[in-house]
């Protein structure tokens, strides 16, 4: 009796998931690998991101760091001449790095508003950020991006994922994602938004590990956690380094005459 | 071939030559005019993208070793004033530790900023001008001022006045223990206002106001750079946790090199011309000085020191 039982269940999930299959293919997300040792010899990699989705007008590869506190130096002009460090100031949950790589135009998928809802684009970033309006912050906000834009770790690239009619319905894709050589430790998120009727919608997340490993683990370890330790290390090593050099010249340079 | 390494403490990732080929050429000037080189590498490492605070602490780390290899060398050549060195690193000590809380009341009365980066630009532009012409015309055959006066100048007087005089056998002089400890200590001051280690005031300092022979400055200036950057080291090390050594470990393995060969090329190169290279490259430092001073910055802001 019992194995007749479980095979009717079985059967009737089978059932339910085809047809739920057939009204609307789900939405898939993988990642290539899913998590990254950082080690001496990292140089940065790309990380395969692969997925399929219902039909929709088009979507967003949203990649976010680690969200964090920057504190930042303002530079302004002083006596009309100079250009000098004039302030200080603290954005808070910045994340570590961010990129956007849509399938089209972002101003073609929705309004500013709904890319801002759906986490696209630096408006979002901004809107998280800041809280009220400000149109002064908003201006060091956008100098933020640059900075950030600079060393590589945020960056929009419109036109970069190419949606392909998928079997069965639907659509899939298939990105390399260049992951910086500056990139930190921590999770990083990878979230897909589909844009249909200028509304976003998040059908899947996946998350990256990134983690210190070896020897390069080791010696960031010891130098946050016994510094001075670390430190009397790093004189050793540099006068052995240093000395031993001046011995062997020396020695070269009596071998010489 | 990947020549890529990532530094644990900086975060980022260079090519392996890249470090290697800058401490090679900043640890040959070290050798040749007894500068740390601080004030060349710390710049170079950030336009490589090094985080500031990482840059300055680990190229400090670097400099323990090119001024060990380069003092080692100077000693067996003879050219190293140990007793010189010691009082001027006495000074030097009192004189950075007194830097530290210049600095403090200058951020506590505003526009610290503004106030360093001048007094940088007038001490490079006057020392480097000064050097620069005074050796040009030694060069030229013209007989230096000291010798033509007749009568000696106040500073002379006042030093030849003050008490514990002493021989200096390497450095040919003989003067009061108490103008190298005043002297290094100024400099100190200098050097912790400024942020720098100072080699290249205390260059100056050495050849024109203690009278000491070109020669024996490079390595005396390299024995006390040593002993400072040991101390800075550690205590960025243990504070800050900036130190990142593998960075440190890239860049000794040229400078300690480099610093050999600079040592060797100094002793076939004249005096005179040792400082004209010294006062080029004072002056060229003010020149970039100014000219990022004046210039708009591509980005209106930077991280806060300890990003």
């Amino acid at each position: 009796m019992r194995p007749k039982l479980t095979l009717l269940g079985l059967l009737s999930t089978l059932a339910v998931a085809r047809i739920l299959y057939a009204q609307e293919p789900a939405a898939d997300l993988r990642l290539e690998p899913t998590e990254l040792p950082l080690g001496l010899f990292y140089s940065g990699t790309d990380v395969h991101v692969s997925g399929r989705m219902p039909d929709a007008e088009g979507a967003v590869l949203v990649i976010r760091g680690v969200e964090g506190t920057v504190e930042l130096k303002i530079k302004g002009k002083v006596g009309g001449l100079f250009w000098l460090n004039v302030g200080e100031l603290k954005f808070e949950r910045i994340p570590a790095c961010y990129y956007a790589l849509a399938s089209g135009p972002l101003r073609a998928l929705g309004a500013p508003e709904a890319l801002a809802e759906a986490g696209v684009g630096y408006d979002a970033l901004a809107a998280v950020s800041l809280g009220a309006a400000d149109s002064d912050k908003e201006r060091l906000f956008a100098e933020l991006v640059k900075l950030k834009e600079k060393e590589g770790l945020f960056g929009i690239k419109e036109n970069a994922l190419t949606l392909e009619p998928a079997e069965g319905g639907g659509a899939r894709f298939s990105i390399a994602v260049p992951m910086p050589s500056s990139i930190q430790e921590g999770s990083y998120c990878f979230r897909l938004v589909a844009f249909h009727g200028g509304k976003g919608k998040l059908l899947a997340e996946r998350v990256l590990r990134v983690q210190e490993a070896g020897a390069a683990a080791w010696i960031r370890s010891l130098s946050r956690n016994h510094g001075f330790l670390y430190g009397i290390m790093a004189v050793g090593t540099a006068l052995a380094a240093g000395l031993l050099t001046g011995f062997l010249f020396h020695l070269g340079s009596k071998g010489g005459h | 071939m990947n020549l890529s390494i990532f530094l644990p403490v900086a975060g980022n990732t260079v090519n392996l030559l890249l470090p290697i080929g800058l401490g090679g050429i900043v640890g040959f000037l070290s050798g040749l005019l007894g500068v740390g080189g601080g004030f060349l590498m710390t710049p170079l490492l950030i336009m490589i993208g090094i985080p500031a605070t990482v840059a300055a602490a680990s190229d400090s780390n670097q400099i323990v070793a090119a001024s060990a290899s380069g003092a080692y060398a100077h000693a067996r050549a003879g050219s190293l004033d140990f007793k010189m060195g010691l009082l001027l690193l006495i000074g030097g000590v009192f004189g950075g530790t007194a830097g530290v809380f210049v600095i403090r009341l200058l951020r506590a009365l505003g526009e610290a900023d503004l106030l360093i980066k001048l007094t940088y630009v007038v001490m490079l532009g006057g020392i480097g001008s000064y050097m620069f012409w005074e050796s040009i015309g030694a060069l030229r055959g013209r007989r230096r001022d000291s010798q033509k006066r007749t009568r000696p100048s106040l500073y002379a007087r006042v030093v030849q006045s003050l008490p514990l005089t002493m021989e200096f056998p390497r450095s040919k002089v003989r003067i009061s223990a108490l103008v190298p400890i005043v002297l290094g200590a100024l400099v100190g001051i200098l050097a912790a206002v400024m942020g720098v280690g100072g080699g290249f005031i205390m260059v100056p300092v050495m050849v024109y106001l203690l009278r000491m022979p070109m020669h024996v400055v490079v390595g005396t200036s390299l024995f006390q750079i040593l002993f400072t950057c040991i101390d800075v080291t550690i205590m960025q090390a243990a504070i800050n946790h900036t130190v990142d050594i593998v960075l440190a470990l890239l860049l000794l393995l040229g400078s300690v090199i480099g610093a050999q060969l600079g040592a060797r090329a100094g002793r076939r190169v004249r005096g005179e011309q040792l400082k004209v290279i010294m006062s080029v490259i004072i002056l060229s430092v003010m020149i970039a000085m100014v000219a990022d001073l004046i210039s708009p910055p591509e980005v209106l802001v930077g991280y806060k020191a300890g990003h």
